[in-house]
């Protein structure tokens, strides 16, 4: 038994040793170019190295940043504000993220007005957007679990405290679980946007021949709302609606 | 007993005098309106009468936009003719002309428990006042501007004079012009005094306004309109004494009146192009700069304060900062301006006083240079620039510069905190930490989330049902019993294993031992007293008639060992016990099923 486990972690080592030598220095190699790139002014060589780490596999926060960066200095707005929103997902405490992507929506030519429900949700359900989707799902286990050991501590003890602990483990519990539940249907279930092309006619329906409802130009965020064939059913947070040709929509997060 | 009538009386008197209004209210109503005149101009007045019958109720005013009403309150008469009593209510009212036309007023309306009155319309015809007329009037007012070709931004002052030489009971200005296309600064106060016109003698109120084009082009200025009480003599009153015109002696009545001033119309000239200086921050008028410095002489650190006072008239106010020009040496911190306004030759100016710190960046001998304001002279129609003296300024090295600059930050922080200025915008640089090499996930792994989520929960259960199960057979003694049947079993073997060679007795009482005590305990029932009988009853239906008889037949060998009928060999008394091992293991496992 000894040997088999040997064997094993000697196969492991080795697979991590080759890895290590040929993929990580590879893609180093390719980052430290972009932000060489990046440094120097070529911002397009920099956005083709962050895309090609991203197609290597290396998903997020900080190379999505990097990568919305070098969008922006290319002037194109709709990709940065994607790729900010994208890692914004990932980080969505970071100050510089933040500031930048301000930045970029301030860049955009559209002015949609939202009104103040989502900004007052957002200052309510604070914990929902200052956490990332892996923190909130940590957080809750790490709650969940200290409720279960204090339910497993009241089986042998019966402190008044550890009674309130109970309740209060268990509202935080259910809390984050909710908000856990609620962040795992929005990244399957719904679907939000930015528009890449300089501008957009937004149609009455999935045709060319339908009436152009309204225009929207780069940068502008919206939901989606649905899908068929090679068209976006769109909702903007004023409530405006219509339909948009895919091809010109980047999608932030959702199946 | 006396008091009682006139209590009595005095009732009476009331009750009849209710009884007579109460007659009178159920008299039949109605209205009319009469005017004084049908003809007025602009600054004249109408008395509006309107008498109202039958009722007190007040009349329904109609539309009366054309003019500026003002009650002059009612009158009433009551009088009781054969029994009759009749009401009169008389309501009097002052129209003030606002436009001149043709107007109908009411008819007025009167509604009194569903019965209805209304009077006849009146006509009226306003027509415009005569500004020539009024000049030979005893009482007037006149608007004026000392310059009616001025440059843009050119102090310019409106004056209206009210002149009479009657007595005026009251007045007020109703109506100001609105000065759209100027921006309006107060010249203080009304004035009052006396003027000669046309030989005549007038008191004079004069209103005075500094006004700054803030456009070019023809603006009008529109008429101001004054409302005043002018006395005047009702009827001829011998002797001359001045006292008795007070209106008090009745002597004299006030009419009101409305005056009104003349539209004026001012031609704004631009700026001339022409010699602009390219620093010329809108300012016209004539200026005059002086700087002060609080010292010439300071170490590295310390700051020193320039004092500019830019005194003048013109639009001094609208000035917000001076640019101070090269200061390559010196940090500058502004500090807020103060103006404060004066009259000078009757214009509106004054004195604006900005303190600037300046910190020294070098050592050495610095100069600060003289401070240009560049202002239109509408005077002279040119350009000027009005210079304030440079200053040399010794810098020494601080003697103790970490101590020094530690403690003139403080103080200049305190004292010259500024507004932080966005000079450019962009975004912040990319990240280089290698945190940006590795694959994260959006979400971690659903099947170790849902274990780390479950499992706590798990290790309750499993330790809720260890701990119940445990509590109950702490609780049970038989659920005891039967845990440490098998336990206790295993400890007499022992025993009898070990007394294998030694004497009989201790043999054969512990393996009777061990067998009684094992079946005791997995039945709960008292071992030591079964005999070869009871095990049929105990154990017959739950073992094999094989098991059964083995078991009898275990037992029986070490009664009849134990109580002396028979002695058993070394070897006899082994085979017995390795009989009871398998017999023991057989019978726990089939009672356990």
């Amino acid at each position: 038994m000894k040997h088999i486990l040997c064997i094993f972690i000697g196969c492991l080592c080795m697979t991590a040793a080759a890895y290590g030598d040929d993929g990580q220095s590879d893609i180093s190699t390719i980052f430290l170019q972009a932000n060489q790139a990046y440094k120097s002014g070529d911002f397009t060589g920099a956005a083709a190295g962050y895309e090609k780490l991203l197609a290597a596999g290396m998903s997020n926060g900080e190379l999505l940043y990097n990568l919305g960066n070098a969008y922006l200095k290319m002037s194109d707005i709709g990709s940065a504000i994607l790729n900010y929103r994208k890692a914004e997902l990932f980080m969505p405490r970071d100050a510089d993220l933040e500031a930048n992507l301000q930045y970029a929506l301030g860049l955009a030519q559209d002015k949609i007005d939202c009104g103040e429900g989502e900004s007052l949700l957002k200052t309510v359900c604070f914990w929902y957007s200052l956490l990332s989707p892996c923190e909130l799902c940590y957080l809750f286990v790490a709650v969940n679990a200290v409720f279960w050991l204090l339910l497993i501590s009241r089986l042998f003890l019966r402190a008044d405290l550890l009674g309130l602990g109970l309740y209060v483990f268990l509202f935080f519990a259910l809390l984050l679980g909710a908000s856990l539940g609620v962040k795992l249907y929005s990244a399957a279930y719904s679907r939000t946007g930015v528009v890449l092309a300089g501008e957009v006619m937004v149609r009455s329906g999935s045709s060319l021949s339908d009436t152009v409802l309204f225009k929207l130009h780069e940068g502008a965020e919206l939901s989606v709302a649905g899908e068929e064939n090679e068209w976006l059913k769109i909702t903007l947070c004023d409530g405006k609606k219509g339909w948009v040709q895919k091809s010109s929509i980047g999608i932030v997060s959702g199946s | 007993m006396k008091a009682v009538r006139r209590l009595a009386l005095v009732c009476f008197c009331l009750s009849s005098l209710v009884l007579f209004v109460s007659a009178g209210s159920a008299a039949e109503i109605s209205i009319s309106a009469s005017v004084d005149k049908n003809q007025a101009s602009l600054d004249d007045y109408i008395v509006l009468k309107v008498t109202v019958e039958g009722t007190r109720e007040e009349p329904m005013m109609p539309d009366l936009s054309a003019f500026k009403f003002q009650s002059r309150g009612s009158s009433s008469q009551i009088s009781i003719i054969n029994g009759r009593m009749s009401s009169r209510l008389e309501y009097s009212y002052i129209l003030y002309p606002q436009k001149a036309g043709s107007f109908t007023i009411g008819p007025f309306m009167l509604d009194v428990d569903g019965k209805q009155a209304q009077s006849s319309p009146l006509t009226i015809t306003i027509t415009q006042a005569d500004p020539q007329a009024r000049q030979s009037d005893e009482v007037f007012v006149t608007a004026s501007v000392n310059n009616e070709n001025p440059y843009l931004n050119e102090q310019i002052i409106y004056t209206l004079q009210f002149c009479r030489r009657v007595k005026i009971a009251s007045a007020s200005l109703t109506e100001q012009p609105s000065f759209d296309g100027f921006l309006v600064e107060s010249l203080g106060k009304e004035r009052e005094y006396q003027k000669v016109i046309n030989g005549q003698q007038y008191a004079v109120t004069e209103i005075r306004q500094a006004l700054f084009p803030i456009k070019t082009g023809v603006i009008e200025i529109p008429p101001s309109t004054l409302q005043a009480a002018v006395v005047s003599q009702k009827r001829s009153r011998r002797g001359g004494d001045p006292f008795f015109d007070d209106s008090f002696f009745g002597f004299t009545q006030t009419v009101p009146k409305t005056f009104r001033t003349n539209p004026l119309t001012v031609t704004v000239k631009p700026l001339p192009a022409e010699g602009r200086p390219a620093d010329f921050k809108k300012l016209v008028g004539d200026f005059t700069v002086a700087a002060q410095l609080n010292k010439t002489r300071l170490q590295a650190g310390e700051s020193l304060t320039l004092t500019l006072s830019i005194s003048g008239s013109g639009n001094l106010k609208n000035l917000q900062n001076i640019d101070l020009g090269q200061l390559q040496n010196f940090k500058v911190y502004d500090d807020k301006p103060v103006f404060e306004p004066s009259l000078a030759n009757g214009k509106i100016g004054g004195k604006l006083v900005m303190k600037k710190a300046l910190v020294p960046l070098v050592d050495g001998e610095l100069t600060v240079p003289a401070i240009r304001l560049p202002y239109f002279d509408p005077a002279a129609g040119s350009y000027k620039t009005a210079t304030g003296p440079s200053f040399v300024v010794q810098v020494s090295p601080a003697a103790d510069k970490e101590k020094i600059d530690l403690v003139q930050s403080a103080a200049q922080t305190a004292s010259h905190k500024q507004a932080v200025q966005l000079l450019g915008r962009d975004i912040l640089p990319i990240h280089t930490t290698h945190e940006a090499l590795s694959a994260e996930r959006l979400f971690p792994a659903p099947g170790l989330v849902l274990l780390l989520a479950l499992a706590p929960g798990a290790c309750f259960f499993a330790v809720f049902f260890v701990k119940r199960a445990r509590d109950r057979s702490s609780g049970d003694p038989g659920i005891a019993r039967l845990k440490s049947a098998y336990k206790n079993f295993t400890k007499n073997f022992a025993d009898a294993k070990k007394a294998l060679d030694g004497p009989d007795d201790r043999f054969y009482q512990a393996g009777s031992k061990a067998l009684k005590d094992f079946i005791g305990d997995r039945l709960n029932i008292t071992g030591q007293a079964l005999t070869v009988k009871d095990l049929d009853v105990i154990l017959g239906g739950s073992v094999t008639a094989e098991m059964l008889d083995e078991l009898k037949g275990i037992m029986d060998f070490f009664d009849s060992g134990q109580f002396g009928f028979r002695k058993y060999s070394t070897d006899e008394r082994q085979a017995v016990l390795g009989r009871l091992q398998k017999a023991v293991l057989h019978l726990n496992r089939s009672l356990r099923k």
